[in-house]
């Protein structure tokens, strides 16, 4: 255990500084954007498209994205029903509880656990591409379907075309993964000096991002004293932390995945909550409170469950 | 020639995606300073405990130090002398000119450039104590004689000793940095949890600088069109960027400093003006226009400057 804690303790602690920094007020509210911003545009793009350029084909495993989709399918539905059923959520605010418990803070949180543990973040490029262009698309269009205020003219397959033509142009991290991929296919050599100057800027990544995650719980922990939602939070954080990684465990077992696909299937799915929820949550005015807590509250107990998970299934 | 730009051309890469990122408004103004308050109160502060960890004292060389302290006076004075008499600037500016062409922008390049050149930050980190302590000290206290607008019932002896206590104990670079030579020559054993994390997050120091130094750069560029000095500004970037460090050479060959201490001294005094100095030539009314170009175009000829000497002296 203390050799897992040895490895993840870079982690917490990256988080925990930037947490006294936001405390503390030497980081003032909207500092911690301009970091994100660094992470998001420079250099996670950047280690992105280098650890694609140099990553094998073999990282789009049939049986390891189905075991993902399957997972997050049943995460989606069995939290929209406890939601709807048990919890008494509007149908807006399940769907948003849907994303709070699927969707992966893959830039802020998964990517850096990844280069921890597999000294690489290619394992988790075919598993947030699939999430961001799939899975947050088909949400999205959902949430407009039961809009009062956005409901959408009809023409739901042109709003799927342009929103995954939108991600794929806008978002850097997922252009510059594919294109990352596309010269990786096509063997085109890169010159030295350009992957040595990727690679300089990308791996100042990891820690800029944990730290600017740590900011962002900070700001939002003061608040969380008036929360009074504390039963479907707790809910939440639970599916998020252990009932879907535990989901995609059980499924990567029966595809007979490798142990280190199974291994970053699981730490993908048991990651913190997306911080993009809180900003959907607040755009289709549903319950953003409870959203934003669930990423302060998931970030803070991933400390215990990441350690458990990668304990158990090493 | 090619293997200098290797070592260097991240450096520059970097600088010139910062002022691009700039340039294009995906940073605003001001985002800059946020960027370098990670760099100065986080990233640095945890490398430079780590390199002085391992350091030890003997870094502090009597001949490296000395060679600095003179180059450094003899700079100071020729500038001074210069501003007053060729172009009849007041004392004030004079001294404002003497701290641009001898204090370097150590944080933002030259740990950068040490981190690529010899692998840590170490060699930086005597020079920079004695350039902060020593030298920023008294050239403050000279404007402070100088100004009018400050009382002189002012208690000017004890002026120098608070503020160097003040520099020692307030500021995390200087502070982090004595207390990793400490803890190193005492050999104390600092946790494997700690170094790593310490590693992890000061590794991030180069990128996130020298980023954050073109986006400076970029920000103030516009402005210098307006610009009359030109002969003034050429003569300090001259003396900044050639004449500094030549001196330096001429003086630590006369010392016999072995080649990595001589090569060490010689970037040093070749880096980019320091930013801090537009921020004092504001506060004493003095030339902060000019001290502004004078750091954007120091960091830009730096390009040629720094492979220049870099070639030369390998």
């Amino acid at each position: 255990m203390l050799a897992i804690f040895n490895t993840t303790s870079i982690l917490f602690i990256t988080i925990l500084l930037g947490f006294i920094a936001g405390i503390s007020g030497l980081f003032k509210r909207g500092d911690d954007q301009v970091l994100i911003n660094y992470v998001f545009y420079i250099a996670l793009p950047l280690n992105l498209f280098l650890a694609c350029y140099q990553t094998k084909w073999q990282i789009f495993d049939p049986s390891y994205l189905s075991s993902y989709s399957l997972a997050m399918l049943v995460t989606i539905v069995g939290t929209y029903f406890i939601s709807r059923k048990l919890l008494h959520a509007k149908v807006n605010t399940s769907q948003i509880n849907t994303l709070a418990t699927s969707q992966v803070d893959g830039a802020y949180f998964t990517m850096p656990l990844f280069l921890l543990i597999f000294k690489s973040t290619a394992l988790a490029v075919p598993l947030m591409l699939t999430q961001n262009l799939v899975f947050f698309t088909a949400s999205l269009l959902l949430l407009q379907l039961y809009n009062e205020q956005s409901k959408p003219t009809g023409r739901y397959l042109s709003f799927i075309s342009q929103r995954s033509w939108q991600v794929l142009i806008h978002n850097p991290i997922i252009s510059l993964s594919l294109l990352g991929l596309a010269l990786n296919f096509m063997q085109f050599p890169l010159p030295n000096m350009l992957t040595s100057n990727v690679k300089f800027i990308g791996s100042s990544a990891s820690a800029v991002a944990l730290f600017s995650l740590g900011m962002t719980c900070a700001f939002y922990l003061n608040g969380l004293k008036q929360l009074k939602q504390i039963i479907p939070l707790a809910s939440l954080s639970l599916i998020k932390l252990l009932i879907f990684p535990l989901c995609a465990w059980l499924i990567g077992r029966s595809f007979n995945l490798s142990h280190e696909l199974l291994l970053a299937l699981v730490l993908l799915c048991a990651s913190p909550a997306a911080t993009h929820t809180y900003i959907i949550a607040n755009k289709y005015e549903s319950d953003a409170q409870v959203a934003t807590f669930n990423v302060v509250i998931t970030t803070l107990l991933s400390f215990v469950t990441i350690n458990l998970w990668l304990y158990w299934l090493n | 020639m090619l293997a200098t730009l290797s070592i260097t051309s991240s450096i520059f890469i970097t600088i010139l995606l910062g002022m691009l990122c700039g340039w294009s408004k995906l940073f605003q103004r001001g985002h800059d300073q946020i960027l370098i308050k990670y760099v100065f109160y986080i990233a640095l502060p945890a490398n430079l405990f780590l390199s002085c960890y391992k350091a030890k004292w003997h870094i502090f060389n009597f001949a490296y130090l000395t060679s600095y302290v003179l180059a450094a006076l003899l700079i100071g004075l020729l500038s001074y002398f210069l501003s007053r008499r060729k172009f009849d600037s007041s004392s004030t500016a004079s001294l404002i000119n003497s701290l641009l062409s001898t204090q370097v922008g150590v944080g933002l390049f030259t740990m950068p450039l040490f981190m690529q050149v010899f692998k840590s930050t170490h060699l930086a980190m005597p020079l920079m104590l004695w350039q902060s302590v020593v030298f920023m000290t008294l050239g403050i206290f000279a404007l402070q004689l100088n100004d009018t607008t400050t009382p002189r019932q002012r208690n000017f002896v004890s002026f120098i000793p608070l503020r160097i206590i003040k520099v020692i104990f307030t500021s995390p670079v200087i502070v982090l940095s004595l207390l990793g030579l400490t803890l190193g020559s005492l050999q104390i054993p600092i946790p494997q949890f700690a170094s790593t994390s310490a590693k992890f997050v000061g590794d991030t120091l180069s990128a996130v600088a020298l980023f954050s130094l073109g986006l400076s750069v970029a920000f103030n560029f516009k402005a210098l069109r307006n610009l009359r000095q030109i002969t003034l500004i050429s003569c300090l970037s001259i003396i900044k960027l050639l004449l500094f460090p030549l001196i330096a050479l001429a003086i630590g060959y006369t010392f016999k400093l072995s080649a990595e201490y001589l090569l060490a001294l010689v970037l040093f005094c070749a880096s980019p003006t320091a930013a801090h100095t537009y921020i004092i030539a504001k506060r004493y009314n003095a030339e902060s226009e000019l001290a502004t170009f004078s750091v954007i175009l120091t960091t830009i000829l730096s390009f040629i400057s720094i492979n220049l000497w870099l070639y030369w002296l390998n």
